[in-house]
């Protein structure tokens, strides 16, 4: 990796565009140009500039054809003036320095339902894993109680354990802001105001821990591994 | 994925269709829109894409063959069911507008 390029934790849910927009002007403002998009952002250390950011979720990014017509969907903005920095998981990033360009997607219900389905894809695929590691912690729980070795049972249980813990922690947080977020944002529709998304300091609790869950779930593939060799 | 289909058409919708009257492309449509509108109506290049794809789903335009429509820029036309659907909007929102006129003339 050259020196010219930084890399920076960028855990932002689909309900937290505006604290991903805020995030990469703040960031182009100090010199540092987004270039890769994605958990871990990489940034290209350049001129200071203000540009303005449009993070958005891209329902074409699915489905049939999807290669085509995202590709048709980032030709379509940067006609308009718009350049597609960076993409990921069905989130691309969109920057631009003129003022006069339109945002990306000036529909709130558009962005409503293209939100709704990215959050609850991902809301059910943890609650699914949470589920999983359930029942797997209790089948190791009751090993234990039957009397089955205690080294060799905490080797197996502590990460699976753990990573419970850090799915489901990550579930109750995905449910709880998206639901809250559709909420303010359905209200926001009604009243014919723009759609309203988290912030940086809104969302900064839930995105630290969104980090907590990533260190726990580094820290129980860890203790998994070295358990295999105990 | 099922169709969706149209039952009326939302303000930028109507815009869309009135643009498409002769053959344009996405950023040819933007700019008309901002004309037609006076510039009171901005579409994001986002919405139009998905808009598009749904007027084209529901038979409502098609694309255009001739210069321009090749490469990268599609370029589209409103079908005559397009037509259709749009004198329908239109008759009923001038029926809207006759509707209000007597009780918004007392009220001024």
């Amino acid at each position: 990796m050259s020196k010219d390029t930084v890399k920076r934790v960028t855990l932002f849910d689909s309900t937290d565009l505006t604290a991903a927009e805020e995030y990469f002007s703040q960031m182009a403002q100090k010199g540092l140009m987004l270039k890769k998009y994605g958990p871990i952002s990489h940034f290209r250390r350049s001129e200071p500039c203000k540009l303005r950011f449009s993070v958005q979720v891209i329902p074409a990014a699915r489905g049939e054809n999807y290669v085509k017509k995202t590709s048709e969907y980032v030709d379509l903005c940067e006609q308009a003036g718009w350049t597609c920095v960076s993409g990921a998981a069905g989130m691309y990033v969109f920057a631009t320095d003129r003022r006069d360009v339109p945002d990306v997607v000036t529909d709130p219900q558009e962005r409503i339902e293209a939100v709704t389905k990215q959050s609850i894809g991902g809301i059910i695929a943890s609650f699914l894993l949470s589920l999983w590691l359930s029942i797997k912690v209790v089948g190791l729980v009751s090993n234990l109680i039957e009397g089955k070795s205690f080294a060799s049972q905490m080797a197996y249980e502590l990460p699976y354990s753990l990573l419970w813990l850090s799915v489901f922690l990550l579930f109750i947080t995905k449910t709880v802001s998206f639901l809250k977020w559709r909420r303010n944002a359905k209200r926001d529709s009604a009243a014919g105001r723009a759609i309203r998304f988290y912030g940086l300091r809104a969302s900064r609790r839930r995105r630290i821990l969104l980090a907590v869950f990533f260190c726990l779930l580094a820290v129980s593939l860890g203790a998994f591994i070295i358990g295999l060799f105990i | 994925m099922p169709r969706e289909a149209l039952s009326s058409l939302t303000e930028p919708m109507y815009y869309v269709l009135l643009a498409l009257v002769r053959p344009l492309c996405g950023i040819e449509i933007m700019e008309r829109v901002k004309e037609l509108s006076r510039g009171r109506l901005a579409i994001g290049p986002g919405t139009l894409y998905t808009m598009l794809a749904k007027f084209e789903e529901n038979g409502l335009i098609a694309l255009a063959m001739g210069p321009g429509s090749s490469g990268k820029r599609k370029t589209y036309i409103i079908t005559r069911r397009g037509v259709g659907f749009l004198k329908q909007e239109y008759e009923r929102l001038e029926r809207q507008a006759e509707d209000g006129r007597a009780i918004m003339e007392e009220l001024v």
